[in-house]
């Protein structure tokens, strides 16, 4: 029996480990990961520099493990391990919040804030020729959660409190929003929810908002949000709601390529929604862009408004274009404020509203706002 | 390389296993000297010229010091060779630290070297200094064939985080060993059990103290976090230890073990006598016995045990908090040998184990702190400089309570002597369950690792 007992050892570990090993070299590679949504890293280049510098075995090793066979199957073992064995309430940050998913984010950058608030003043100082400045911090989902979950989190009233130093005039948005207005499986908030957050906005810039009966909803089903793939016991999927008005259907709105040339893209797709390589989110105004405009000939004003925004000005700016005939929208994320002159915007007589998120401002830089 | 990582576990181990056990015998020791030579180039691709000058060094100065035995030359290459090694290591470890400190105690602004720490390089420069040693003591014979030296030195199980091996543990081996199915058998159990210390307890209770130091603080969370770490430090370093002995056994060696259950001591003599055992022993064969151990007058061996103790300090990391860690050991050991000691042993066995804990929680805390200054700030937010608990508190303790049991039931012989008793009395139970844990075990560690947690070694930093 002892005998049996020790080739059974010997031939499980042999089998496991020798098994994976062959797999993972008969698989062909994989570029892209739909539940993580990410690209996968390949073979890197064997080099003498890559050797000497050590970033081969390092890279190598980022290889093995994005190109492991069962990845998905893993990760989920992993969620398990945590959620049922060990009986805690997220897995590598990840937490089913009641009826919610999301990301327990804790830890209070205040030297990323101080980059973020300095950089926007800097954009606005360059830029007196605008006509007025505006700044709404969107409190993220977290901030609700965890009134409700008693979950750890940031010191939302630092960062409000820090983000007072942007020179420009604040609206206050946190009394506008609460959890429902967020959606289930994703960080963003759903766009037929926000329509106080556009009257507010408009009512502080002295412009005025769309009528809201103006609007025409349209409800999508399976939208899959950002947390989605990332739990081992995922809920029903959110639905996504649109809306429409004839301002919106006729808008001309066009997007910054990778020439350096505008082209037309739609304000809303329903291919991002499904695609399995992008957010569901990028829906709106296709996601991550760096320089987006959205015209309307027919606006209630003939108005310029600059939307500095991260990806929850996605969402909102079709709602602020009735008031305005030209919104530039821009994201320092993926057009640093270095190239600001290289592009054709014109602050001359803008209004200028700044939308960031608590979560932006509190990783700025890691998040690659230049 | 590290042990826990994809690339150890599923190309480099695999290759090393199968290629070691078709070769012939007389060509294991090659295969073993080039994977070990290998294992530390994917991780150190320049510094591996460091092992092979240790090596070089080390085989030439034993054989002049074998070959001048009982001569004054023998005694200048001895010296020779521990400058040679206590060079590289203080160059490496301790010059930046050094001038830093000289800066900051005169004000003045030395360039720094800025080298960066290679990997083991305490534990493989001490591995051939108590060769050399062992060889003018006349304990070991010096190693005529470089090949075999060179495998002793490189050795990949346990070159880069111990256990520290002395030459005369395995120089039997070395030229003369057999691999048994049991061997083979009892090193995979022994390395996958290692393994899941490792990465499922230690890891998970890193993570802890990550978020002790993100959170709002309270005496409670220093608490749970001086536990915390207190579990982590025990199983990533005797995890390791286990990985490094059982990898050693596949290949025939018998490593000597590290650790021995300390979290049962029961006072802190005791600890140290059951907690990283070959550096202990180290300290005590090569530097605290020649300084006179405790065969002295009493006011030298209050010295002894100061140096010995700051020295063990200092090993661990290039720092005061360090030598400050070593030191608090210093005093309790004596204050242990000169008066507590015996009171201590007029108590009942669990006010005992209290102590002992209680001051193992109180060096951890030292241990783990990035500098004197938050040493201090620790150590006051510990004994109840702040809020008694906090919501955060709550949160983390309710996450974390299966691992912490885990942790501390772990750290104690009881799952051991029950599945003795358990294997004991039902082989066909044990025979079953033995290879599904192993299969377990693997599965929740390759998750574990895909999933990109906090992995490096603690004790890597050394």
């Amino acid at each position: 029996m002892n005998r049996i007992k020790q080739y059974a050892v010997i031939g499980v570990f042999f089998l496991f480990v020798c098994g994976f090993s062959l797999t993972h070299f008969l698989l062909p590679d994989k570029d892209f990961s739909p539940s993580e949504r990410k690209p996968l890293a390949q073979a890197p280049t064997l080099t003498w520099d890559n050797i000497r510098t050590g970033d081969y075995f390092a890279d190598a090793e980022s290889y093995l493990l994005d190109q492991f066979p069962m990845r998905p199957q893993f990760l989920n073992a992993k969620r398990i391990l945590d959620k049922n064995i060990f009986l805690m309430s997220s897995s590598s940050g990840y937490a089913n919040a009641g009826d919610h998913l999301t990301k327990i984010t804790s830890t209070l950058y205040e030297d990323q804030i101080e980059y973020a608030v300095k950089l926007l003043n800097r954009v606005l100082e360059g830029h007196p020729e605008a006509a007025s400045a505006y700044c709404a911090v969107v409190p993220d989902k977290n901030y609700f959660l965890s009134q409700v979950t008693g979950q750890p989190s940031l010191d939302y009233n630092k960062i409000f409190e820090m983000t007072q130093s942007v020179k420009a005039e604040q609206i206050p948005l946190t009394h506008l929003l609460s959890l429902d207005d967020f959606y289930r499986t994703d960080s963003h908030w759903r766009q037929e929810r926000i329509l106080p957050i556009a009257e507010a906005i408009c009512r502080s810039m002295g412009v005025p908002a769309a009528d809201p009966n103006s609007y025409y909803a349209t409800t999508l089903e399976g939208f899959k949000g950002l947390y989605y793939e990332l739990t081992e016991s995922p809920p029903e999927p959110d639905t996504l709601t649109y809306l429409r008005n004839e301002a919106i259907d006729n808008a001309i709105v066009m997007r910054l390529n990778n020439y350096g040339q505008m082209e037309e893209m739609p304000m809303y797709s329903e291919e991002n929604l499904y695609n399995d390589r992008k957010d569901g989110y990028d829906f709106f105004l296709g996601g991550p862009e760096s320089l987006i405009t959205i015209e309307n000939p027919n606006a209630k004003t003939d108005r310029h408004l600059i939307l500095i925004r991260d990806s929850f000005g996605s969402s909102l700016a079709p709602l602020l274009t009735d008031s305005y005939a030209k919104i530039t929208i821009l994201d320092f994320r993926y057009l640093k404020t270095v190239a600001l002159n290289m592009v054709d915007v014109d602050f001359q007589d803008a209004d200028v509203l700044i939308l960031y998120s608590t979560a932006l401002f509190n990783e700025a830089r890691s998040a690659g706002l230049g | 390389m590290l042990f826990s990582s994809v690339s150890f576990l599923y190309i480099f181990l695999p290759i090393v296993l199968i290629l070691y056990f078709i070769v012939p015998q007389k060509w294991r020791n090659g295969v073993l000297l080039i994977s070990s030579l290998l294992f530390y180039f994917f991780g150190e691709p320049i510094y591996v010229s460091l092992l092979i000058i240790s090596s070089l060094s080390d085989y030439f100065h034993s054989l002049y010091i074998e070959s001048h035995r009982g001569t004054k030359s023998a005694k200048f290459a001895l010296i020779s060779s521990l400058i040679v090694n206590l060079g590289m290591l203080g160059f490496f470890k301790y010059a930046d630290f050094f001038l830093g400190s000289i800066n900051t105690a005169l004000g003045i602004n030395i360039p720094l070297f800025g080298v960066e720490l290679p990997v083991g390089i305490s534990f493989f420069t001490f591995q051939t200094m108590s060769y050399t040693i062992d060889v003018y003591r006349g304990k070991a014979k010096a190693e005529r064939n470089l090949a075999s030296f060179a495998t002793f030195v490189c050795l990949f199980p346990q070159l880069v985080a111990g256990p520290i091996v002395r030459y005369t543990d395995i120089s039997r081996e070395l030229h003369s060993r057999k691999e048994t199915l049991e061997d083979v058998y009892l090193g995979i159990r022994r390395f996958v059990i290692g393994l899941g210390k490792k990465i499922l307890i230690a890891n998970t209770m890193a993570e802890f103290c990550a978020h002790f130091r993100e959170s709002q603080a309270s005496v409670g969370f220093y608490w749970l976090y001086a536990i915390a770490f207190c579990i982590q430090a025990y199983f990533d370093f005797s995890g390791y230890s286990d990985m490094a002995i059982g990898i050693g056994r596949i290949f025939g060696f018998r490593f000597p073990e590290n650790f021995n259950y300390p979290f049962i001591s029961k006072s802190i003599s005791e600890f140290w006598r059951r907690w990283h055992m070959t550096m202990g022993g180290w300290f005590r064969d090569y530097v605290y016995i020649p300084l006179g151990g405790s065969r002295c007058s009493k006011g030298r061996w209050l010295f002894n045990t100061c140096v010995v103790w700051a020295v063990t300090g200092l090993w661990h990391g290039a720092a005061w908090s360090f030598v400050l860690w070593g030191l608090f050991f210093a005093i309790v050991m004596v204050v242990e040998k000169l008066f507590l000691g015996k009171y201590l042993e007029k108590l009942p066995n669990y006010l005992r184990h209290i102590y002992t804990m209680f001051l193992f929680l109180v060096s951890m805390i030292i241990f783990n702190a990035e500098s004197v200054g938050q040493v201090f700030s620790d150590l006051k937010g510990f004994f109840g400089g702040g809020p008694l608990w906090s919501a955060d508190t709550t949160y983390y303790l309710r996450d974390y309570a299966v691992v912490f049991i885990l942790g501390i039931i772990g750290s104690t012989p009881l799952c051991k002597n029950l599945w003795g008793k358990v294997s004991d009395r039902c082989k066909v139970l044990s025979a079953v369950a033995e290879p599904i844990y192993i299969a377990l075990i693997l599965i929740a560690v390759t998750a574990c690792l895909l999933n990109g947690s906090l992995n490096p070694f603690m004790y890597f930093r050394f």
